[in-house]
This record gives structure tokens, sequence and C-alpha cells, in this order.
């Protein structure tokens, strides 16, 4: 079967991961090398935004610092992408030691490597990764 | 992990700092910007802002903000700030939703328009907005994207429900032709 009416110059789907940090020059740094890894990025700076973007648009990765403006904040998007928004990688970050209550897929002590952020979500989401020739060792 | 990384990055593109407290209003822009061809910063109140541009190697060429912004200063605040700071900054405030909503367009008017790493996604999605909207689908007819258009672009580009969207106050969108699918 021939489709006379094909999408022309559909684009490959983009992974979409939500990164959330309320530092913003750590959340500039952070988004620009996701960016160019062609990941598509939503930013938001507390668990309200983070959320918001949740409720409107399916992500794939959440990255979530643990320590927001509230102390719990990051627990707080944890357990909305637990409760709410199954098969998500939840990949949290914090300068203190990991959470013991809650699952996630992934902790980065800070300060890390952005790179290692790349890394991680090109391992685990190899079939949807936007660029497979990953110069990244 | 420092801002020294800005240095010598893509030193060619016009950077657009957007400032919304809203981030269902602040994200759609944001994509809409990019995909017009601008690297654009966030900022979510101005004190964040005023870290971005207290930073000198932070390239910010146009600043997009809102009046009513939160944040240690408001928006009138920011910008005799921002001015003081970075005189060369040219600075766009925007009263409501709808306003920033049209100044994001004419900044696409204006501005690089796939002018730099292209991306055939970017004007696929946008005339693929005008098609599923009942509008003219050729790609050159982007650019003549006014606040209404841009208006009905902006949820579909976000994937943002209509419901949710129309939620911040923007003004309804016109009457949908015969032919619009949702």
């Amino acid at each position: 079967v021939i489709d006379a009416n094909p999408e022309p110059d559909v684009p490959p789907p983009r992974l979409k991961v939500l990164f959330a940090e309320d530092e913003v020059l750590v959340r500039l740094v952070v988004c620009d090398v996701l960016r160019e890894n062609s990941f598509q990025v939503f930013e938001a700076s507390d668990a309200a935004e983070a959320i918001s973007i949740l409720k409107a648009t399916p992500v794939e990765v959440v990255v979530a610092d643990l320590h927001l403006r509230a102390a719990s904040d990051g627990m707080v998007i944890a357990r909305h992408v637990r409760a709410h928004c199954p098969g998500v990688s939840l990949l949290l970050a914090s300068a203190n030691a990991p959470p013991i209550t809650e699952h996630f897929d992934a902790f980065f002590m800070k300060p890390y490597q952005p790179e290692h952020i790349v890394m991680w979500i090109r391992r685990h989401h190899a079939t949807t990764s936007p660029r497979e020739d990953s110069s990244i060792a | 992990m420092n801002t020294s990384a800005e240095k010598g990055r893509r030193p060619a593109m016009q950077t657009v700092l957007a400032l919304d407290g809203e981030v269902l209003v602040r994200m759609p822009i944001a994509e809409y910007l990019r995909d017009c061809g601008y690297r654009v910063l966030e900022a979510a109140n101005t004190d964040g802002a005023v870290a971005i541009l207290q930073k000198p190697d932070i390239r910010v060429d146009v600043v997009l903000a809102e009046i009513e912004i939160p944040g240690s200063m408001n928006g009138f605040g920011f910008a005799q700030w921002a001015r003081s700071a970075r005189p060369e900054l040219r600075i766009i405030l925007a009263g409501t939703p709808e306003r920033a909503a049209d100044n994001a367009g004419e900044l696409c008017d204006q501005g690089p328009l796939f002018t730099k790493p292209y991306q055939p996604s970017s004007c696929w999605s946008i005339s693929r907005g005008f098609s599923l909207l009942g509008g003219r689908s050729a790609k050159g007819d982007v650019k003549a994207g006014s606040l209404t258009a841009l208006l009905r672009i902006l949820p579909i580009l976000a994937r943002v429900p209509s419901k949710v969207f129309m939620s911040t106050n923007l003004a309804p969108a016109p009457q949908q032709s015969p032919h619009t699918r949702h």
C-alpha cells in the first residue's frame, strides 16, 4: 500500500526531558547541554512549575533537584511522577545523600557533570535516543 | 559545572531571556522562539534574571519579560536595572500574556528565523500547526504569523490542552474553520 499523502519532512520525535532546578545558572548550563544533545527540554524552577508541566505535556525523563526552594520540593516531584507518570524515568540530584524512601532510577551527587545525565538517558532510552552516534564515551 | 562553558559556545546565536512567572505561558513562548532559531534562557522571576545578566560571559541580546513578574523587582524596576547593567540590551515588556505572545511573534518576524543550525522539524511543526487549525500550511507563511496565528499555534507546539492554556487569560482563539481537526 502506498500512502498517497505522506507527511512531508516529518522529523523523528525528540526525547522530552523535564529539568527541575531552582538555581537558575545550574539550570541554564545543564539545559544547554541537554539541548545540544538534541533532547527537548522543559524547565521548571520549583515543584509547582514541574507538576504544571507534567500535567500539560508528556515527558519521558524527569530530572529533579531534591532541594528546591522548599526543602522537600524534589520529593514532591518524585511522588507525583511515581503516582501519575508511569514509565517515566526519574533522576534525582542533590548535594546530600540520596533519599531512602522514594524509588528513583538514578541519583546524581552534586556537583555533577551534565554529560553524565546525557549518558544515563542515552543508555536507558536507546531505542528512542535522538542521536545514536554519541560522541560521549 | 560553571558558566565558563558559555565562552565560545554558539557565539553567533541570538539569545532571548524569557522572563515570566507563569510556566505555562513561559514554556510555549520559549519553545516557539527556539523553533524560530533563537537560543532561549528562562527565568521565573527577576532574581533569576538578574543572576543571569550579572554574568558577563552569558550572552543575552533580548529580554522578553512580563511587567507583573515575581521577584524583588517588578518588570519596570527590572528593566531600569537591566538597562544600567547592560546598556546594549533590548528589553521588551509585556503587560499581558497576549502581548508576550505577540512580542514573541514579532521577534520571530525580525529575528534569525531558521538561520542557525536549521532543523526541518521547526518549520514542520509550525506549518503543521497552521494545517491542523485550518490555516495555510505553506512554510513561507510562517513569517506572516500574527498574534492570532501565534495564539492558535502555541498550544499545539507545547501540546498544552486548550483549557489549560486558556486558564492563563489568553484571549479566545478565533472561530475555527470547518476543516479544523483536533
